[in-house]
């Protein structure tokens, strides 16, 4: 993919485009995703210079964080600035100061997100990993922020099966639960919001190339279409150096890699994140 | 003080079958996997297994066949892809599953290491964690009236914990992430820890600023160099992702993954496991 002079991949686009919700303010930050947690790292290294990464390990906090396959815990021993225990953790997400890129594997309408399990709870079709942080990150953030790596009907289904954080449903109005509203979504092919009305997805922006019928036909549900969709804004020179830098073994080519490339490319971060190690780079 | 040394088979002698066993560390990080391999080739079974962040603890004990039960918010090998042996559960709907986010499990087990019935939470709110699990109850909050959830004390018999660190007494260092090592201690009825290293009381009292577990909790020590193996002990091994790359192949099927135990996990003795496993240079990092 390539516009004007500057080539860069759909994984430069979604980083650069996911980095813009961490508005600066000096909270922590995270990703769930690979090229979310990049995405931290670059705010950071543009206009949120007073975020903090969340990701390596918490007794590494507010260090220096790179993503990588095994071996983030071991970085940026010289740059921690506290250990952190679990509970100061959530007392920190309890104060709205921590904001997460959250990797869905469905969504709806209205936003309510499942990471859990594809199926039935009680006898599952696919088990996943389990809900994790996420109902207590969609109560208490003060935005949910979703990273699609496939737009699928698959993924952007009519109910999801297992709410792991509630959109804007009937039952959080019953909870009275005043935060953790999903705000925006990020899928390869475009960006998505929520209409002040109707509160259900919309979309807020295609990546270049991608047609609207393509993104129609791959969604389960109606999405509320404006009159004009604009591009997703291309990466800028700037972010794609910083990029590079920030991501040195290549990490961000995994998430889209197919699997026989994936393979390979594993066992070449595998190899070089021991000698990162061995050099003793960070 | 207590000299609280013991042997692995000291520790699986005190943990009896249809426990409730809470284990330390998460996903990929510093699991207390020697003890949890003494568990698989043990008679123990029907245990009820709390992990917070779930890792290869989860798996191999659910692949050995030993679990009745288990509480988790996340069962997965992070990067390294899901728990093969978990998810075959999981979807043939073998055990007992409890379901919870990461502070859901962390308020059950906070409220027994307060000596309380439950512990109240926003957490959950407006989720279907809160169908499915009958350990969750939203109530509403005196004073103000607002919906909250109360998570039922979760209240292991056994906590399981690997440390880099730690004296005959019962004092335990952590290098790395802490998780929650520091709250099952207080919410189990026993501790038992392994350590990378056995160190003398002066080493501990050198270090008081950052010792992590009081001797009150700790019922037994067992220094087991390497006992996080396949997970990773910061600062000291990385995860071997090797191994893992034997292990889940291995855990692809219920047959192959017991071959993997019988070849693997053959006795109590961790460090003939690590010499099965060849070439351990690789996972070791110096200190810089």
């Amino acid at each position: 993919m390539g516009k004007n002079d500057t080539q860069y991949a759909l994984d430069d686009l979604l980083i650069a485009r996911m980095a813009k919700e961490f508005k600066g303010d000096e909270i922590v930050g995270a990703g769930g995703t690979l090229l979310s947690a990049i995405s931290a790292v670059l705010a950071k290294n543009t206009h949120a210079p007073d975020m903090i990464i969340s990701g390596g390990s918490l007794n590494l906090f507010d260090s220096s964080f790179m993503p990588t396959l095994g071996i983030s815990e071991f970085i940026g021993v010289d740059k921690a600035k506290a250990n952190l225990t679990w509970i100061e953790l959530f007392d920190i997400i309890f104060h709205k100061k921590f904001l997460i890129w959250v990797g869905a594997a469905q969504l709806d309408r209205f936003g309510s997100a499942n990471i859990s399990l594809i199926g039935e709870w009680h006898k599952p079709k696919a088990m996943l990993v389990g809900a994790r942080g996420l109902p207590d990150d969609g109560v208490q953030n003060e935005k949910m922020m979703y990273h699609v790596m496939k737009h699928s009907k698959n993924t952007f289904v009519e109910k999801v099966d297992f709410v792991c954080s509630a959109g804007f449903t009937a039952k959080r109005e019953e909870m009275g639960i005043d935060r953790g509203q999903p705000a925006v979504v990020v899928s390869n092919l475009g960006v998505f919001d929520f209409d002040e009305e109707k509160r259900t997805m919309r979309i807020q922006s295609l990546h270049p190339g991608v047609a609207l019928e393509q993104v129609v036909k791959n969604t389960g549900f109606e999405l509320v279409i404006p009159e004009d969709i604009p591009e997703t804004e291309p990466p800028t020179a700037e972010e794609l150096e910083i990029i590079n830098r920030i991501d040195p073994l290549g990490i961000r080519k995994l998430e889209r890699a197919d699997p026989e490339q994936k393979n390979k490319l594993v066992l070449e971060i595998m190899k070089n994140e021991r000698e990162y190690i061995e050099n003793r780079a960070f | 003080m207590a000299d609280k040394r013991m042997s692995i088979e000291d520790v699986i002698g005190q943990i009896k079958p249809g426990d409730t066993v809470a284990i330390g560390g998460g996903g990929m990080q510093r699991k207390p996997m020697a003890i949890v391999r003494a568990i698989a080739r043990s008679n123990l079974k029907d245990l009820h297994i709390v992990s917070f962040l779930g890792g290869p603890d989860v798996d191999l004990l659910v692949g050995a066949g030993k679990v009745r039960a288990v509480t988790f918010s996340y069962v997965g090998f992070d990067s390294a892809g899901l728990a093969p042996n978990f998810r075959r559960a999981r979807q043939e709907a073998d055990l007992d599953f409890f379901e919870g986010s990461e502070y859901i499990i962390i308020s059950g087990l906070e409220a027994a290491a307060k000596r309380l019935p439950f512990f109240p939470t926003r957490s959950g709110l407006g989720s279907d964690i809160l169908e499915v699990n009958p350990n969750c109850k939203v109530f509403d909050a005196p004073f103000t009236g607002e919906k909250l959830v109360a998570v039922k004390a979760i209240e292991p018999d056994v906590a399981l914990i690997h440390v880099n660190y730690a004296d005959p007494s019962g004092y335990g260092q952590i290098l790395g992430d802490v998780f929650i090592d520091n709250i099952i201690t207080k919410a189990s009825k026993k501790t038992f820890m392994t350590t990378e290293k056995l160190v003398s009381t002066d080493f501990i009292e050198k270090n008081f600023r950052t010792i992590n577990i009081l001797r009150l909790w700790v019922t037994g020590v067992v220094e087991t160099p390497y006992g996080a193996h396949f997970t990773s002990c910061f600062p000291n091994y990385l995860q071997d992702m090797m191994h893992v790359g034997v292990y889940l192949k291995a855990a692809k099927s219920k047959e192959s993954f017991r071959e993997y135990l019988d070849k693997y996990i053959t006795d109590y003795d961790n460090l003939n496991y690590i010499a099965r496993i060849g070439d351990i240079e690789n996972i070791k990092v110096t200190s810089p």
